[in-house]
């Protein structure tokens, strides 16, 4: 709680924050509000400028621009949490499994997150997306599996760090079960640096699902995602040059949105960063 | 042959061109070939050996590096290429070709007459062309300059099969036999070019065949042959100078003939667009299916759409107004949709596709096929064909009028044909062309046709009687078979046309010489010339 | 420092040699038969077979890893099932455009990313640290493909400057060489940026707590060089490190945008093999993408450690 009022007070997070309510509302009840089909064709009206039955005109189908943004936006922000939260899960089980168990589980954990490391992590997702075959489900995947190197490290470090200290020992000595002990000590021990973590995995996510999208491995035609939406549009890039620039505002917005949110978690989290709280 | 508007020079590459210096005046063609031409193309996904590859994207290099014994010049007429001339018997069951004498292969060897029996021997077993020359019975060489081909039946058609650009390769025959992996960089060839190097996902650098039969040609050094999958990016690589000829996408060939600053030619070839069906197993072993989707798809739709007005509908036919065996057939005109659309409805039910509880159809009834089935198809189509993704989803949203669920499939270019041939797919998108409609019917609806298997997947010895008879009759005999050829695909639907592609090829001001000719090739590129803008 | 940079290359050996393994596992991860996978149901039987031999299916997996690293050491990575073609030679040829690219990149990140960072550092919390922060935000949500996109719109198509696509290898023809790579290096280098602004804004915004930095402003020229000798001395080090994330970034990133630019880097391959399936190929190029990054680290941390005594001391 003590949190979210730190953060509440930081004015760049709380635009972050803002925008992120707007986006998830449009992504969550925009796809029930509006009356369209995103797949809906008519070639009667291609490439129309925008007007009351178009918000922002329609693409080269004659589709309406404004409900398969909409719709996209549904897609690209579920694949990113999705994977952010995969990502997590792996990442978090891993770097407290090693972490706290230590010893040669430890030794053979982190060896395997090193090789994942030696490969920039899209490379790692387009390399899982070549086993399995481009869709969204396997973007998820994808991501969520490249994302866990990272994230099991950084857990781990703080893991490491959170036993050693004297409380943790202590509690071991009690004869505490590990099981609680996890629980009442490390877990929490572990939970901001997490929500830092996981905020920017969604910001990488979304890039990275629009990388993967134009590189033609992401969601498949029909399906509208952002980056579907900039590849697709990239064709008509004079005809209609909105098609590829608004799908690209939508991803930009997004990610800036979950950065502003994960800078401001960061301050609100570090105790030393605590005065320079509210001076903006 | 059919008409072509294509073979002419546009007259503002004349005018830039003499505008920019003297550079390319006609003397050019006395003088040493140089500079180079960047064209930017798909890579060539089937490999180079003329008796596997039939897929455009091969055959388009290959023109550029083998010859044929029969060549076609820019009306489409038939012209001498390794052979000067040529001449049947009285009953057309022998052809007696001439070769040119002095014709050479890149490295100087003389192009032989048994090189010519060899490299005709070797197109009657190959998979692209022995369907096409079935009907051969034997090739020999009765001098150093002279082979003659024997029928066991009539045919008009053998020097237009011989003329087959790629596919219809004079090859060396001992430069082949001298290496297993011949094909992966043949370099004794006897195109206008020979082939330096080639890295895919890159591109191929070709070379003039300093050896080459014609005097003065080619007239330009170098062929630089860029690999890109990406057809969206040609029309800008021309524009902004980073290459010289391409064929671009409909969108941009409107663009950019509206700004008027890049040429762009539209070669009418017979180039029909259609769904391909297997018509071996349900839904689509019913002819009432068939004609449903025939009756339901979006004609004028898909050209408006997908190809920005460019190209032709059809609406039975697959000859075009001006073909000389034209009988024009509009069975399935749809000028009124809501009646179409009925029409379709109307034949789904008949086969056993009724409507059901979400407005899909399923089975009650259909042969072979469980009731409750629901109508779902996956339909693929060339992954790098931008037009060729716009028609399939435009089929899934008009196919949903009539209840039928069609999931588009963006597939893998490279194998795509070869999964066609063997049966993978229930339905397709496809497109390819023709010369003519002698070449239409021996290569796309005779058994072993060289695209039979890709297109109609046709055995039928009835229409292999029909079209052989046409072939080797006059005109007007070939008129009234074709008529009825015309008349029966309509009805059966083996493939369903549903209108023809026209390509858009856009070239640098600095380019002369240069035309698309009626088939798949950038063959002419041996007769341009580049000046830097 | 020889003693210390022997010893990182020492442990690099354990990490490639993890990399070989995690490699030769991949395409036995391929859900289903193998074989099939590559090459589809109607695959060609004399295919069938030389791929067969090639990673030696029906021998003991050991014999197969063995066969394979074999043969890899000497420089065999097999036969490409698509061109047919060896792959080894064909990633050799890549690997010059790629590094181009990515040098290219490099550049074009330190030289907006160093005036900017510093500028946000010296100013933190005031207007231009705001203004830069804000727009370093946005960069890092930018797709580099989509920024290649516009930049190739203006730059080409309007203004027509630059050629939208291609590449000259530099040994070839230096200048038009440079010309295909300007676009290219620009979006893929404004990727990078944002991430290196950030480090290079912190890294200041530290040294601006140092007791004497506040006096520098108000004495003169002398202290002023000093100060910013202080500042590149002690940007520097942390460069190092960054430099390898940064490279990781624009590795990944180069992709995208070879892609986009079609330049004939090991991206433009890797993303063909992978529409195509060709495992023999996707393998090799995991395997060289990461000997590469690897490598980069490598180099970084003993220039690191050259550049500051502490590091080898530890």
């Amino acid at each position: 709680m003590n949190v979210i009022r730190r953060l509440w007070r930081i004015r760049s997070a709380r635009v972050g924050v803002v925008l992120a309510v707007l986006l998830l509302t449009t992504a969550i009840l925009g796809p029930m509000l509006l009356p369209l089909d995103p797949n809906a064709i008519d070639v009667r009206a291609r490439f129309a400028g925008p007007s009351t039955a178009h918000w922002l005109g329609t693409d080269d189908l004659g589709r309406d621009t404004f409900t398969r943004l909409v719709h996209g936006s549904r897609m690209s922000l579920f694949i990113a949490a999705l994977s952010a939260l995969l990502g997590t899960l792996l990442g978090v089980t891993l770097g407290v499994i090693t972490g706290f168990l230590g010893g040669w589980v430890d030794v053979a954990g982190m060896r395997v997150v090193d090789l994942f490391f030696a490969i920039p992590t899209l490379l790692v997702a387009i390399g899982i997306v070549a086993l399995f075959g481009p869709s969204a489900t396997t973007t998820i995947l994808a991501l969520g599996i490249a994302y866990t190197p990272l994230y099991a490290r950084l857990v781990r470090g703080t893991v490491v760090s959170v036993r050693s200290r004297t409380y943790v020992d202590a509690s071991r000595v009690l004869g505490a079960r590990g099981v609680r002990l996890l629980r009442t000590d490390i877990l929490p021990g572990i939970v901001p640096i997490a929500l830092v973590q996981t905020t920017a995995l969604l910001g990488f996510a979304l890039v990275d699902e629009a990388s993967l999208g134009f590189l033609g491995l992401g969601v498949q035609p029909p399906d509208a995602s952002w980056g579907q939406m900039i590849n697709a549009g990239r064709q008509f890039i004079f005809q209609a040059p909105w098609l590829t620039l608004i799908p690209g505002f939508a991803v930009i917005l997004a990610v800036f949105s979950i950065n502003l949110i994960g800078d401001g978690l960061r301050d609100a989290l570090d105790p030393r960063a605590s005065q320079r709280v509210g001076d903006t | 042959m059919s008409r072509t508007r294509t073979a002419r020079l546009l007259a503002a590459s004349s005018a830039l061109a003499l505008l920019v210096g003297t550079a390319a005046t006609p003397a050019l063609a006395q003088e040493p070939a140089a500079g180079t031409i960047r064209v930017i193309t798909v890579e060539p996904t089937q490999g180079l050996d003329p008796a596997i590859a039939a897929a455009d994207a091969s055959r388009t290099l290959m023109t550029l590096i083998y010859d044929n014994l029969v060549d076609f010049d820019e009306s489409g007429a038939l012209t001498g290429g390794i052979a000067e001339s040529w001449e049947p018997n009285e009953d057309l069951t022998s052809w007696t070709f001439h070769l040119r004498s002095g014709a050479t292969f890149s490295d100087g060897s003389p192009i032989s007459a048994a090189d010519v029996v060899w490299s005709i021997e070797r197109m009657r077993t190959s998979e692209s062309l022995k369907g096409a020359l079935a009907n051969v019975t034997s090739v020999e060489a009765t001098d150093d300059a002279t082979v003659v081909v024997s029928l066991s039946a009539a045919s008009r058609a053998l020097p237009l099969t011989l003329s087959r650009g790629g596919n219809a390769a004079i090859l060396s025959q001992a430069a082949v036999e001298a290496s297993a992996d011949y094909f992966a960089m043949p370099t004794v060839t006897s195109g206008p070019y020979t082939l330096e190097s080639l890295a895919p996902k890159d591109r191929a650098i070709l070379q003039a065949n300093t050896a080459y039969w014609r005097e003065g040609y080619p007239k330009t050094a170098t062929i630089e042959y860029i690999f890109s999958e990406d057809q969206n990016s040609w029309a800008a690589a021309i524009e902004s100078g980073a290459a010289d000829v391409a064929n671009v996408g409909y969108n941009d060939a409107q663009r950019l003939r509206e700004a008027g600053t890049i040429p762009v030619e539209q070669s009418d070839r017979l180039t029909p667009l259609f769904w391909g069906f297997d018509t071996t197993t349900p839904p689509f072993d019913s002819k009432l299916v068939r004609q449903a989707i025939a009756y339901a798809v979006d004609r004028q739709g898909r050209i408006d759409a997908c190809w920005f007005g460019t190209g032709a509908v059809t609406y039975g036919n697959i000859l075009r107004p001006w073909d000389p065996n034209f009988v024009e057939i509009s069975t399935y005109d749809d000028s009124d949709r809501a009646a179409s659309l009925a029409k379709a409805g109307e034949l789904l039910d008949q086969a056993g596709w009724v409507v059901g509880a979400d407005g899909t159809r399923e089975a009650s009834g259909v042969a072979g096929v469980e009731d409750g089935t629901r109508f779902s198809v996956s339909v693929p189509y060339e992954g790098n064909w931008p037009a060729a993704e716009c028609n399939t989803l435009l089929l899934q949203q008009t196919l949903k009028e009539v209840g039928l669920d069609i999931q588009p499939n963006k597939y893998d270019p490279a194998p795509f044909w070869g999964d066609v041939a063997a049966g993978q797919f229930q339905m397709y998108h496809g497109g390819a062309g023709a010369t003519d409609s002698d070449d239409l019917y021996l290569n796309w609806f005779r058994s072993g046709g060289a695209l039979t298997p890709l297109t109609t997947h046709l055995t039928d010895p009835e229409i292999d009687a029909k079209i052989d008879a046409a072939i080797a009759g006059d005109a007007e005999t070939a008129k009234a078979i074709y008529a009825e050829l015309e008349a029966w695909q309509a009805d059966e639907l083996p493939m369903l046309v549903t209108g023809y592609q026209w390509p858009q090829v856009a070239m640098a001001p600095g380019l002369e010489g240069y035309y698309s000719i009626p088939d798949t090739s950038l063959k002419w590129l041996a007769n341009a010339t580049i000046t830097a803008p | 420092m020889a003693r210390y940079a022997l010893q990182r290359i020492l442990l690099a050996l354990p990490l490639l040699f993890g990399l070989s393994l995690l490699v030769f596992f991949y395409v036995r991860i391929i859900p289903g038969d193998p074989v099939t996978a590559m090459l589809g149901v109607q695959a060609n039987p004399d295919l069938v077979a030389r791929l067969r031999a090639q990673y030696g299916f029906d021998e003991p997996i050991l014999d197969q890893y063995l066969m394979w690293l074999g043969n890899v050491l000497q420089g065999d990575f097999g036969i490409s099932f698509r061109s047919r073609q060896a792959v080894a030679p064909i990633i050799v040829d890549r690997i010059p455009a790629t590094l181009q690219l990515m040098l290219g990149g490099l550049f074009v990140s330190l030289v907006v990313a160093i005036p900017f960072g510093i500028r946000a550092g010296m100013k933190y919390r005031q207007r231009s640290d705001t203004v830069i922060s804000t727009i370093t935000l946005v960069g890092l949500g930018s797709p580099g493909f989509w920024l290649g996109t516009i930049l190739m719109v203006i730059f080409a198509l309007v203004l027509k400057w630059l050629p939208s696509q291609g590449y000259t290898p530099f040994t070839q023809d230096p200048v038009a060489s440079i010309r295909y790579m300007i676009l290219p290096s620009v979006a893929i280098g404004l990727v990078g940026a944002p991430f290196l602004v950030r480090v290079v804004r912190s890294t200041v915004v530290e040294i601006m707590k140092e007791p004497f930095v506040p006096y520098a402003d108000a004495r003169g020229l002398r202290e002023q060089v000093i100060f910013w000798r202080y500042i590149i001395r002690n940007l520097l080090p942390q460069f190092v490190v960054v430099l390898g994330v940064l490279v990781g970034a624009l590795l990944a990133g180069s992709v995208a945008i070879e892609a986009l630019f079609n330049w004939p880097g090991m991206g433009r391959i890797f993303i063909g093999a992978v529409t195509e399936r060709d495992y023999a190929m996707i393998q090799a190029l995991i395997l060289v993408y990461g000997v590469i990054f690897v490598v980069i680290n490598l180099i970084a941390e003993i220039a690191q450690a050259a550049l500051d005594p502490r590091i080898r001391l530890k």
